[in-house]
């Protein structure tokens, strides 16, 4: 248990039960009143956001949220399998809740897997990942505007709009936030 | 932005605070920073450090410094030295350092004498706007900040507030400032969670900085107004009404300044003093109490204002963090 004071942003804290990400603090202290902590808290499964307030002195209790090192091996209707990269154990992430990140993981590749009292919860997935383009058309002929884009689907099966000179093969760098088109990366 | 040109915006910002309160005939006044009592407030924990007097064998005597100039500004008023304001450097002890927070920081204080709270807020709409317009052409001023500054302050009571930002009904508020079970039941309607050992003055806090201050606008300055009288602090009580006569002034989201009309009732004052004082047994650092404050009733009605200078300048020149502007 800490107190709310002491709360700093980045904290695992366990809130209604639930784990959960401490987005953002601010220490309020009108003067007038008791000195509180405004924090938005982020799920760190389900990603939905709370604001709450804690006055300062209250006790929080703190979530027992690790990461480790896993490789991706293969999804199936219920889970994400992955591999630890120390012990080689074999675990599962279940897939509720996280089915979009499919597209942002590739088998056989490491990732960080987030454990919450030993049970694994999410696979944190970096801001920007290569992806290879399998399926592009062509970029038509003469169609040279600036800023004209067409549809491509990846080696995940994400389908990214991108500039019209990305061709079938090649490797863009995607934003697995917004899901959009950063550059291509020339290897 | 350069640190110079801020630290330039910040002697100019001064520069025109000064130049406001002088021209309208109130006195500088620069007392003490180091006293060895102080008004109790029960929320705000002070510095205490240690005089060695050489008269007393190098004794040490303890003496604290300021968290606002109140005290010392209270005593010149009762004396009849009428309007007056005050620069000063003031300290908070045991607040975490952040984006709007610092131990040390600048306060301006005026007074106003035979001057309602209300009136007090009509000078606001002079102050900002004039200093904006004395900084704007500085390299360090954000233009869109003080184009906020020069809007006059949209005025709302503390219920209307509530009504607008997190839907509560205004005669349910005007219910809950006296009843915290009312207060209670709309803050569970809003979707906070409540808890049966929270008193009515955290609740109707929390409630506050969770749903309704985010809420302020941001494009203009607003005094909120009419705030609770269930907390304790030396404003004058609204006769007939829970409320105490006593607004904030919000620029940008932030809480820049707080004002009352000062509470001059001798009994009222002492008895402020009694809860007060006994709330700060449990202080980290205890003070003993300056009873001076009492010679307060024979000083002329007046309203006071408090006014973060540094939050002031972190408004107009966009700085989001109060290190930014402290040099």
């Amino acid at each position: 248990m800490i107190k709310a004071g002491q709360i700093a942003k980045g904290a695992c804290l366990l809130w209604k039960g639930e784990p959960h990400l401490v987005a953002e603090r601010e220490f309020v202290n009108p003067g007038k009143g008791a000195a509180f902590v405004r924090v938005k808290l982020k799920h760190l499964r389900t990603g939905s956001v709370l604001r709450e307030t804690i006055k300062s002195h209250e006790t929080v209790e703190e979530a027992d949220v690790f990461d480790r090192d896993a490789q991706y091996l293969y999804a199936d209707d219920n889970a994400y399998h992955f591999m630890d990269a120390e012990n080689f154990e074999q675990f599962t992430v279940p897939l509720p809740g996280l089915e979009d990140k499919v597209y942002f993981m590739k088998e056989g590749e490491t990732y960080r897997v987030v454990m919450w009292e030993n049970t694994p919860i999410d696979v944190a997935i970096p801001l920007k990942i290569v992806l290879q383009v399998t399926d592009a058309e062509e970029g038509v002929r003469g169609d040279t505007v600036t800023g004209a884009t067409k549809p491509v689907r990846t080696e995940t099966g994400l389908d990214v709009r991108v500039p019209i000179f990305i061709k079938q093969g090649d490797k863009i760098l995607v934003n697995t936030e917004s899901s959009e088109y950063v550059e291509r990366v020339n290897e | 932005m350069k640190s110079r040109d801020l630290a330039a915006l910040r002697a100019a910002l001064i520069a025109s605070l000064r130049g406001f309160f002088d021209s309208r005939g109130y006195l500088e006044v620069d007392t003490p920073l180091l006293v060895p009592a102080l008004i109790p407030e029960p929320y705000i924990e002070v510095f205490e450090t240690a005089f060695h007097d050489p008269a007393a064998d190098g004794q040490a005597r303890p003496l604290y410094l300021i968290p606002s100039p109140e005290v010392r500004m209270k005593r010149l008023l009762a004396h009849g030295y009428g309007d007056m304001y005050q620069l000063s450097h003031c300290f908070r002890n045991h607040e975490s350092v952040g984006p709007q927070h610092s131990p040390e920081f600048t306060m301006l204080e005026w007074y106003t004498t035979e001057a309602s709270h209300l009136e007090s807020a009509d000078l606001v709409d002079e102050l900002l706007p004039a200093v904006a317009a004395a900084v704007i052409t500085l390299p360090g001023a954000d233009p869109s900040a003080l184009s906020a500054c020069r809007l006059p302050a949209e005025r709302l009571s503390v219920a209307e507030a509530f009504e607008r930002y997190a839907a509560v009904p205004a005669e349910a508020f005007v219910d809950a400032a006296m009843n915290g079970d009312a207060l209670r039941e709309a803050a569970r309607s809003a979707g906070l969670r409540t808890r049966p050992d929270e008193s009515a003055d955290d609740l109707f806090q929390r409630f506050f900085l969770t749903h309704v201050e985010p809420e302020l606008p941001a494009d203009r300055p607003v005094i909120l107004t009419d705030y609770p009288a269930s907390v304790p602090t030396l404003a004058e009580r609204l006769p007939g009404s829970p409320f105490a006569r006593r607004w904030e002034l919000y620029v940008c989201g932030m809480e820049l300044a707080n004002c009352y009309a000062e509470e001059r009732d001798r009994e009222l004052l002492q008895a402020y003093l009694d809860h007060a004082a006994g709330s700060k047994s449990a202080a980290v650092v205890p003070h003993p109490t300056d009873a001076s404050l009492l010679e307060f009733s024979a000083a002329p009605p007046c309203s006071g204002v408090a006014l973060g200078v540094d939050r002031l300048l972190m408004a107009v020149s966009g700085a989001r963090d109060i290190r930014e502007v402290i040099f």
